[in-house]
Parts: C-alpha cells; structure tokens; sequence
C-alpha cells in the first residue's frame, strides 16, 4: 500500500508566479512540505504569503509553473488532483437555492452520486453537526455558524483522502468561531483524516495542527516548522495550559510579531 | 415585522387604486362638462358599457391575441434560452452570433411585419412570428448574462469535488441564471402583447388589433379604448402569472436578502 509507506501529499520545489499589471510576480518560490496520514497540518503565514495560491494548486484548480504535487508518493498533474481532495474556503460558497441537505449533498452529486442517495446520506449526518431540524432550510434562513457547519458537512462527506480548509473560520464572530473550532478538533478526533489548514489564526493553529508550517511574506517560502505534541484528544481548556503558551509564544516569534522577539 | 408588512402590501395595493379612480374620475367629469363627443373621447362609462355590450365581440378576439401571444411567447422563451446556454457555452458562438442578435434589434419589427405578411399570409402564423421575434431578446440577453453571473468561486468548489463540465452546468450555472431568466420572460412577455397587436394591425382576420383597426376606420371609439383596456389587462395578467411562477419555482429567493453576512 503506498498510503502506508508515502505521505497523502508531498509538495516538491513548487514555484508559482503570477501576473499583475503586466509584471510576473512569485507567489510561491520553491516550497516543500508533507502532509501525513491522519496528521492535521496548519499553515501559517502573513497575507500575501501565498498560502490559498498553495491550495488552489494542492486542490487542482491551479498548475505550480514548476515543482511536483504528489499524492500518495505518485506524481500528479492538476487536472489528476481534481476531485481527489475536498476543499473549503473561507466564504461558505453555498448555493441559496438547496436547502442544508441539499447543499450538503451537492459535492456528493458533483462527483457523480444521485440526488436521492446523496440527499439520504447527508441527512444521515445532520445530527452530527448540528443542523438537526434545519435540513430543509436555505442558506439565507441560516446564521454564519450554521452555514459554515452546512459547508463543512459538505466538504467531509465525500470521504476524500485529504481536507484542504482555507480559513475556514475567517469570517466568524469570536463567539461562533470558538465553538466551531472545539466541534472540529472533536470531529477530527473520531475522523482522523489528513488536513491541510491555512489560517492567521495563531491561537487556532496551535489548538488543532499536530504540525504548523510558518510561511515567509511574499513570495512564500518555508520559515520555520513548528511540531506542536500538545496530548490528544484536545480540548479548547487546553488554552490556558504552560506548554500552550510556550507553542503560542514560539509561533509568533517564527512569525516575527513585534513583542515576540528571540531574546 | 408581520402587522408591518401586511399593512404596507394593503397600502401598496390602495395607492394605484385611488389614483386609478381619481384619474377616472376627472376624466369622466372633464369629458361630461366639456361636451367632448363620444367618438373624439368617450368617457369611461361609455368605454364600460362597450366592454359589456360587446363582450361578444371583443372577448373572441381577445382570446384570439392571447393564444399569439401565448404560442409566440413560449417560441420567444423557448429559442432564447436554448440560444442563451449555446452562446455561454461555445465562445465560437458568443462571437458570431451574439453581436448580430443585439444588432438585430436595431431592426424595427414594424418594418418586418409587412414581410411576414406577404410570406405567410393573413393567418396566426405571422403574428406568432412577430411576437417571438419581439419576446426573443430580453430573454437571450437575461439567460446569457444571469449564466456569465455565476460566482465562480462556487463554481471551482464544484470541480475540486469532482464534477464534469456538464455537472457544474446542471449543479450551478443553470439553476444560479433561473432569476435572471425569470426577469427576462417579465420584460418579454409585456412586449410579446405589444408585437402580438402590432401583427395584426397590419393585417388580420381577427384579434383586438384587427378589432381597433375596424373600430377606428367606424368611429367606434369607445370600443378602441375597451380593447386597450383588454390588452393592458392580458400584458398586467401575464406579467402577474409569470412572477406567480417565479415565487413557486424559487421559494429561497424570499430569503435572500436576510443574512448575507
């Protein structure tokens, strides 16, 4: 089995470039890093570090101008990566006119399925992230949290080998978020499934990636590795602990944030 | 708020009634005291009587224009979103063809319409014709545009789970035009009464055109204006119909200007 012995996703050397005003810009510039079998891997950096260019390339919406994607140790071209991995962005991207099981069901349907078996499946799971009694409600009727929930719910059914979330709390109040973030360390608990995790969240990072990769402005290139070995199962309690600051202190310093200078 | 919403819709409806009746009003009055005759400007009591009098008449007749405008409509709505997804999806066709269809409305109908005369004669044929003609545009132009509106970030959602072309067309782009679609069968379906009219004006054996034409050549001018009225009632009625349709067929839109973050 190559899943046993191969990370899900290795990123090799990868460059890409953008234009802006006639100008070819880097995004990203001869990046590397692995994502293992059920490890949680976050991704951080300061905007413009070219983090969500990273997922749309992981994703295979984007082909890297050179550097290799493999999953599964095989290597792969764009159009071979679509459909292979689930991803979620920071905006709910949900369609107003689908209902939550709907919704739910339409990643299942995109890759094929019936509307019926795929509707059957997702109300099977309503329960489980808590959107029971609103499965026949449209976006518009929900709040943030619940549409993002309908959005995960979407993202994680299809059963891919590896989640790529961009920010996927980004857009949340404080409130929202945290209780969000401690329904998704649970899930992943039971799941266990390889994520790939962008956000600007320092806090967040620390609390749900077994690995954190610090990113340089742009263009990104790999900073600083962070193994958080923080015990699972996780709680949100965990916060307040000594070996969390000690996390929390050492991620802003690789960030570079004024105040967390290396003494 | 309920009260609040219910009381503004009866206060929607009240508004256009009183100005509709005050309007009748002083025209009836004005018409009376002038000593205007009937066949310059008939009052609305005379345009009343008429619409009860004739009713043999003009009810045939309108049944007449509907069922153009009905067939001619449905041609319109038919051939245009076909033509709409066609032109979205080839870019081939979004060169050639859409550029001759927004020139093609510089064309005026009316200088067309003699021509559908001569080649297919008096009958429904040409009138059905002339209103397609007329319905087309709003509805090409709306399919096209509602389809170019789709947010494409939903769109690469769509192809990182997996799906075909042919699925985010089905998942995605068609249903997110549907309103867009729906604006442009409103627009249409008035203007398809308005070509409809036009067709026959020009030459019919029947239909509330061909009623006005024989009505003003008899000085029946309170039967010309019992026909307008007819014919504003059919336009309001199936503008009212399609966005009855438009309300089942899309009950989420209601919701959408709730919670947009």
């Amino acid at each position: 089995m190559p899943s046993d012995t191969f990370p899900r996703l290795q990123v090799t050397d990868v460059v890409s470039t953008y234009e802006e005003r006639g100008k070819r810009l880097e995004a990203l510039e001869g990046l590397n890093l692995t994502v293992g079998e059920a490890e949680f891997v976050a991704l951080v950096g300061p905007s413009g570090s070219g983090k969500s260019t990273l997922l749309n390339i992981v994703s295979g919406l984007l082909e890297p101008d050179s550097g290799q994607v493999l999953l599964n140790g095989v290597p792969t071209s764009a159009s071979q990566r679509l459909g292979r991995s689930a991803y979620m962005q920071q905006r709910d991207l949900l369609l107003p006119w689908r209902t939550t099981i709907g919704n739910a069901a339409v990643g299942l349907e995109a890759a094929g399925m019936t509307r019926s078996a795929a509707e059957r499946q997702a109300a099977q799971q309503l329960r489980r992230f808590g959107l029971e009694g609103f499965g026949d409600s449209y976006p518009g009727q929900l709040s943030g949290g619940m549409r993002q929930r309908t959005a995960f719910l979407r993202t994680i059914l299809p059963n891919k080998e590896l989640l790529l979330l961009d920010e996927p709390f980004g857009a949340l109040d404080a409130l929202t978020k945290a209780d969000l973030q401690s329904w998704l360390i649970e899930l992943w608990e039971q799941e266990r499934s390889s994520v790939l995790m962008v956000t600007h969240d320092v806090e967040e990072a620390v609390l749900l990636a077994d690995r954190i990769f610090v990113l340089t402005s742009r263009p990104g290139r790999l900073a600083s590795q962070i193994v958080v070995s923080l015990p699972r199962p996780r709680t949100r309690d965990m916060i307040v602990t000594q070996e969390f600051m000690t996390y929390r202190h050492a991620l802003l310093q690789a960030l570079g944030i004024p105040g967390h200078r290396t003494p | 708020m309920i009260g609040r919403d219910a009381s503004s819709r009866t206060f929607g409806c009240l508004l256009p009634g009183l100005l509709i009746a005050l309007f009748i009003g002083v025209w009836e009055l004005g018409v009376r005291a002038s000593g205007t005759p009937a066949w310059l400007l008939p009052t609305p009591g005379d345009v009343l009587r008429s619409l009860i009098e004739d009713r043999h008449v003009l009810l045939p007749n309108a049944f007449v224009t509907l069922s153009e405008v009905l067939l001619g409509f449905f041609l319109a709505l038919s051939a245009g979103i076909g033509m709409g997804v066609a032109i979205y999806r080839s870019r081939t066709l979004d060169r050639a063809l859409y550029p001759i269809i927004i020139a093609s409305q510089t064309v005026p109908v009316p200088a067309l319409a003699p021509l559908l005369l001569i080649w297919f004669g008096y009958g429904l044929l040409p009138k059905i014709l002339i209103t397609a003609l007329v319905g087309f545009f709003p509805i090409v132009v709306n399919t096209v545009e509602g389809l170019r509106a789709t947010d494409l970030d939903v769109v690469n959602v769509m192809r990182t789970f997996g799906a075909t072309p042919t699925r985010v067309f089905r998942l995605v782009e068609l249903p997110s035009s549907l309103p867009s679609v729906f604006a442009g069968a409103k627009i249409s379906v008035a203007i398809c009464v308005i070509g409809a009219v036009f067709g026959e004006l020009v030459g019919a054996k029947a239909g509330l055109g061909y009623l006005m034409t024989r009505a003003i050549a008899q000085f029946e001018t309170p039967r010309l204006v019992a026909a307008i009225i007819l014919l504003s009632v059919m336009g309001t009625g199936l503008f009212a119909l399609i966005g009855l349709v438009e309300r089942i067929a899309l009950p989420w839109r209601k919701y959408i200007t709730i919670d947009r973050r």
